[in-house]
């Protein structure tokens, strides 16, 4: 069974249709490419998955129910996380802290406890922190820990922004142009890293990448996106030779 | 934050140790305030005590909201109002005074909760503004509020002819009110506060402030954060306006308007947006600054105007030596020199006032004024000597720096015989002593002396520039024949004073004076040495 499904999803602005008439469906386990030239529709795709806008019609299903209409942090309960293209970190809070609010969802005890600073609240704060510590050490980012996130190099901030979408424990993980900015040497780690996610958690992961070695060298089946249409879906090889894509993003074979 | 230090081992009996212990010492603090301090203090000075601990509690619920939470509202007296009224209308009409403690902890919880929907009142169709325009929304609520109050005398225009006394307010309110109650509530309301930060609750509210879609993208529900920010914020100015209002007896519509509103802000926002201990310290500070403006004597207006106008020719002068062929340092000597003068003529006047036969005070300030004027002098000529410092314009910052903590520690002294209320006098020295410990402990004392000098020096160079400044506007016609009687008096002058205050801070330090910062142990420890750094982070 497949654990999101676009269904014939559209969303107009006004005279605009942004996306249209977008289905495709990702399976438990798969590594899912999303490309397509600039203003393709492909970071709204995303923000109708992550309800951010609500499609116009069409329907978004995920894990076996329909999430059209449920507000973003419903959504992220469900499990879907995400990253943004031009990064949003909690820029004022350290790294761990960033991380930590990734495993906010998870936790248990109510505001009063909080308040009050009952048992149970510290320990679960604590479990978290401990949790988080994991993934920072995971990404090689524990000298930054107590960093001011702001403060961290442009690559080093979005794989602190992977880590805090990670810390939610997503069935699926949304990477909006995970490599952008990064230098080559920065790109081969990150894809590596994202391969492992796949291959050691069984993560099941959605990206958007203009950077085509990362998208052909990591993804296994691949949607393209041109104003707002889906042109051709298939595997990397397929998306390769397809004229269609040639023509409107790739311009000439890679 | 907090959660950058927990440890990752919770151990119950540490655990119940130190509740158990926070507990007593609370207690002990409230037995103490209660029996060996209040009763050495006249009314006053309690009134005194009471009023500012009230606005630092103001101050620091406004900071769930504004600092925390990232929610600028602008319409707190509102709930402060809201806590006052309803708990103060209830003690008239039903108050029997059978057990006074029962009642009063009574009302507080009732004035909380009053306040807590007022706090959903406005909270919720806040939701779909942000920034500038909540400001609006919550400014116009809180005159709403007030303005309804004020109509409210039972007759014609109030709703279903309820008495709240109109523009004249509820009085005889039974001073159920102590000290200690004032104590315990904002020990209670810093508390709150700060066990929200130090769990993954208080991170949520934080993220809120940082980045609205990542935190909902990450799972924090925004809307229902913000709603309960704006709740628990109301609730705690809501028990504090039930202390006001059993304190003081009785409450005017007047006394919550918007001034009150933005006085808290400028608490907030002077004391650092997000800083539980900077909104407290500068509640405190800035009730205690209102009250001591109003012991003050008038100023002549032409006086106002002559420092108004120096401080404009200084800066002018300074910012001109900066750019002219002198350079920084030039400017420093410049600087320095106008300083200087200013202490050559503390000597002076500390000589003429050391002779008066009249009055032993004014010879006390006399001898203080000659003997820091000396001292001073000395202390740049040392530093030019002993070459502390790159340029000349730097030694000499530097010895003014210490001629500046010189005149502070003897101005503490002096200021101790002055006729200004005790407390102010303890919280000033007080102040004074945590700032002048932290910046020699944590090392930007020896490293700031140059700067802190800068600072004595622009005092002192105002004073010099005033007194020739205040003599030429004298002599314009124009100014002498208007002005010659006006007084202002400063009470009066107070919110163009904080407006002054804050416009200084956000130039000097946006964030404010202690930004995100807090005091904790940790940085007493780190400031002692006795943690290092990077200990942190092997957490």
């Amino acid at each position: 069974m497949s654990l999101l499904t676009l269904d014939r999803a559209t969303i107009r602005f006004g005279g605009l249709v942004a996306v249209n008439d977008v289905s495709f469906m990702i399976h438990e386990g798969d590594l899912f490419g999303l490309i397509g030239p600039n203003g393709a529709g492909k970071t709204t795709c995303f923000n109708l998955i992550t309800g951010v806008y609500k499609p116009t019609s069409g329907d978004v299903r995920f894990d076996g129910r329909s999430i059209r209409g449920l507000r973003p942090s419903a959504i992220a309960a469900l499990g879907i996380a995400r990253t943004f293209q031009n990064i949003r970190l909690f820029s004022a809070l350290s790294v761990l802290e960033n991380v930590v609010i990734g495993g906010f969802l998870r936790h248990r005890c109510t505001l009063t406890e909080a308040l009050c600073l009952l048992p149970r609240s510290i320990k679960e704060t604590d479990d978290l922190v401990v949790e988080a510590m994991k993934l920072i050490e995971s990404f090689n980012l524990t000298e930054f820990t107590n960093w001011r996130s702001s403060d961290l190099s442009y690559g080093d901030q979005r794989r602190v922004e992977i880590a805090r979408a990670l810390a939610t424990r997503p069935k699926l993980l949304l990477l909006d142009e995970p490599a952008a900015g990064m230098n080559p040497q920065e790109k081969q780690e990150l894809m590596a890293q994202i391969r492992r996610l796949r291959d050691e958690f069984g993560q099941t992961i959605l990206l958007i990448e203009h950077d085509m070695k990362v998208v052909m060298g990591i993804c296994e089946k691949i949607v393209v996106l041109d104003h707002g249409a889906e042109i051709a879906a298939g595997s990397p090889e397929e998306i390769r030779c397809d004229p269609k894509v040639i023509e409107a993003y790739l311009g000439e074979p890679v | 934050m907090a959660a950058a230090t927990v440890t990752p081992s919770f151990a119950p009996g540490r655990y119940v140790l130190v509740r158990l212990l926070s507990f007593l010492l609370v207690a002990a603090i409230a037995f103490v305030v209660e029996r060996q301090v209040v009763p050495s203090l006249n009314n006053y000075d309690a009134t005194l005590i009471v009023r500012s601990l009230l606005y630092a509690s103001l101050a620091v619920s406004l900071n769930l909201i504004n600092g925390i939470t990232g929610q600028f509202s602008v319409g707190h007296a509102a709930f402060f109002l809201v806590g006052a009224y309803v708990s103060g209308y209830v003690t008239r009409n039903y108050f029997d005074s059978q057990d006074p403690l029962l009642w009063i902890t009574g009302m507080t919880v009732v004035g909380g909760v009053a306040a807590a929907i007022a706090g959903i009142v406005v909270g919720l169709p806040s939701l779909r503004l942000r920034g500038d325009y909540l400001a609006v929304a919550t400014l116009g609520f809180g005159e709403i509020i007030r303005i309804i109050v004020q109509n409210q005398d039972g007759k014609n225009l109030s709703f279903g002819g309820l008495d709240l006394g109109g523009a004249f307010g509820l009085n005889k309110i039974d001073k159920l009110t102590h000290v200690w109650h004032v104590v315990v509530l904002f020990i209670l309301i810093v508390a709150l506060c700060r066990n929200l930060l130090k769990t993954s609750h208080g991170l949520s509210f934080l993220a809120v402030r940082e980045d609205e879609l990542a935190a909902e993208a990450t799972g924090v529900n925004t809307t229902r954060t913000k709603v309960v920010a704006f709740v628990l914020g109301a609730a705690m100015a809501g028990m504090v306006g039930t202390l006001f209002a059993h304190h003081e007896g009785f409450i005017t519509p007047v006394t919550f308007d918007m001034s009150t509103s933005f006085l808290i802000l400028t608490m907030v926002v002077i004391g650092g947006t997000g800083s539980i201990t900077g909104a407290a310290l500068a509640g405190a500070a800035l009730k205690l600054l209102e009250e001591a403006l109003r012991k003050i004597d008038q100023i002549p207006a032409i006086d106002l105007l002559g420092y108004i106008v120096s401080a404009l020719l200084v800066l002018l002068l300074v910012k001109t030596l900066r750019r002219s062929r002198f350079g920084e340092n030039g400017r420093h000597v410049f600087l320095s020199l106008l300083g200087a003068v200013a202490l050559a003529g503390a000597v002076v006047k500390g000589l003429a006032l050391s002779g008066d036969a009249d009055s032993g005070y004014v010879r006390f300030v006399g001898w203080a004024m000659l003997a820091v004027g000396s001292l001073s002098i000395l202390f740049i000529v040392v530093a030019l000597v002993r070459r502390a410092g790159a340029t000349v314009g730097e030694r000499m910052l530097t010895g003014l720096g210490w001629a500046g903590a010189l005149i502070a520690l003897v101005g503490c002294y002096v200021h101790w015989f002055t006729g200004v209320s005790v407390v102010i006098k303890v919280s000033v020295i007080a102040m004074l002593l945590a700032l002048a410990a932290f910046t020699t402990l944590s090392g930007h004392g020896r490293r700031g002396m140059p700067a802190f000098g800068a600072v004595v020096a622009l005092f002192g160079s105002l004073i010099v520039v005033k007194m020739p400044v205040t003599m030429a506007l004298h002599s314009v016609p124009f100014i002498e024949e208007n002005l010659k009687d006006t007084l202002y008096s400063p009470n009066n002058l107070r919110m163009a004073i904080f407006a002054f205050l804050l416009v200084v801070v956000m130039l000097v330090r946006p964030i404010g004076v202690l930004g995100h910062h807090e005091f904790s142990w940790d940085l007493v420890k780190r400031m002692f040495g006795m943690k290092h750094k990077q200990q942190e982070i092997a957490v």
